[in-house]
């Protein structure tokens, strides 16, 4: 076997979030790779919301909603699982993570 | 990928049969100690900051107690350590695409874990189940479309220690990602510094663009999400923009009011304690939690925990006697 070749890159970059930072719909379908009907399926059930509603100047999102989707999309890759399935476990996992954060902040009392 | 095995419980100076309350007190004592903000070697208490709490995030919580216990039964100290055969790793030292063609091992520098505690003790995201759920199934086996070409690389999480004063201030952090393509052998190391924002609140994502998996079929890489963990502080609890930090009062002090000075994170604060306060009231100092955007701040709250004397002068039980004998004062309904 050959010895491993080990290659740093060079150049640290400072990574600016931007947590105001807000996404078209084409940028989405861009970042995402998901195709753009998907996306509002998903957000007509209600598994991701656009900061602003379509009617207030077209759909926004924000990098959590972009989070949610590639979230979803892993899901169903994986799990092969239908929308309410995917409802489901993301209400859970919202769930635990809420309950998480609770228990840990009674537990340091 | 062997790790370094961690001895929480010489980190925090405590025997292996110590109780909760021990651990909290040992932490809380350490936690003073090298607190960042008063040790004089900022960096090497910022470092022992970060150990203290590593060891206490998991001997606190029951359940990653009994697990590093089982865990640790075999280890010998000096010795290296090898997990016990059948042990999953928590957090990803290797990485499969969901179509099995994609495959690496990761190891991050710079978030304030060992590689012990993000190997065993990482929290248990969505990406470990997914990884589970994979292992489960034959890989690729029923998603053979997703390597079209094209394809965006996976996303990669991990979780990042930030100290409350990080989150008050804001920060920088000079963070690595090691990935190493196990057909090549081919090892390359990403050095990044991540702002975090201040206000940055426990469970909160911070996207990196481009350091997750590389793309397939000439596709954009993916993502990294780092998930903000807050590191446990010596005097307060948070709970999403709001402080909060326990009082000890003594109970003349809670009947009498008294007038206490109190830490922030901004200077000290001096509350007033009514008259009359009972054990687990909450006084409100608004506006001296985190910040949460548009120059607001969340508030702070003082819990009041009465504490009572255990050892007693003669002097002191006599007053307590005639105390009883003369109050009126029922707490419970009769």
């Amino acid at each position: 076997m050959n010895a491993p070749q080990t290659r740093t890159l060079p150049a640290p970059e400072v990574y600016e979030p931007a947590p105001a930072a807000r996404y078209t719909l084409e940028e989405v379908v861009r970042l995402t790779h998901l195709p753009r009907r998907q996306i509002l399926r998903y957000c007509q059930c209600g598994l991701v919301a656009p900061v602003t509603a379509p009617e207030a100047g077209g759909w926004a999102f924000n990098d959590e909603g972009l989070r949610r989707l590639r979230r979803l999309d892993a899901l169903r890759q994986t799990c092969g699982v239908n929308l309410p399935a995917l409802r489901l476990i993301m209400e859970l996992l919202d769930e635990v993570e809420r309950l998480r954060r609770e228990l840990r902040f009674w537990r340091t009392r | 990928m062997p790790v370094e095995f961690k001895d929480y419980y010489a980190i925090l100076g405590v025997p292996r049969d110590a109780t909760e309350e021990d651990i909290k007190k040992a932490f809380r004592k350490l936690a003073r100690q090298y607190h960042p903000d008063v040790a004089r070697d900022k960096k090497a208490a910022e470092e022992k900051f970060k150990e203290i709490n590593e060891a206490y995030e998991v001997l606190s919580d029951p359940a990653k107690r009994q697990k590093y216990d089982t865990l640790g039964a075999q280890w010998q100290a000096g010795a290296g350590f090898e997990p016990p055969p059948g042990w999953q790793s928590a957090r990803g030292a290797r990485w499969a695409s969901p179509d099995g063609t994609q495959t690496f091992e990761f190891h991050f520098g710079g978030t304030g874990f060992s590689d012990f505690f993000e190997q065993f003790f990482g929290r248990g995201g969505l990406e470990d189940l997914l990884r589970q759920a994979r292992a489960g199934r034959g890989a690729g086996e029923d998603f053979a479309d997703t390597a079209a070409a094209g394809r965006r690389g996976q996303d990669i999480e991990g979780d990042l220690l930030v100290t409350l004063e990080e989150a008050f201030h804001g920060a920088v952090r000079s963070l690595s990602l090691q990935k190493t393509d196990p057909r090549t052998g081919r090892t390359e190391t990403h050095t990044f510094k991540v702002r975090i924002p201040a206000g940055v609140q426990d469970g909160q994502t911070i996207r990196v663009p481009g350091q997750g998996g590389a793309g397939l079929g000439g596709g954009p890489p993916g993502d990294l999400y780092l998930r903000v963990r807050l590191a446990a502080h010596p005097w307060f609890r948070t709970r999403g923009s709001d402080l909060y930090y326990d009082l000890d009062l003594a109970p003349w002090e809670a009947v009498l009011g008294t007038a206490v000075e109190i830490p922030t994170l901004d200077g000290k604060v001096t509350v007033r304690i009514p008259h009359g306060t009972s054990g687990g009231r909450q006084l409100r100092v608004q506006g001296r939690g985190l910040p949460r955007g548009a120059g607001e701040r969340g508030d702070l709250y003082v819990v009041v925990n009465i504490e009572v004397p255990d050892h007693l002068s003669a002097e002191e039980r006599h007053l307590w006697e005639q105390l009883r004998r003369v109050s009126r004062f029922q707490p419970r309904p009769t």
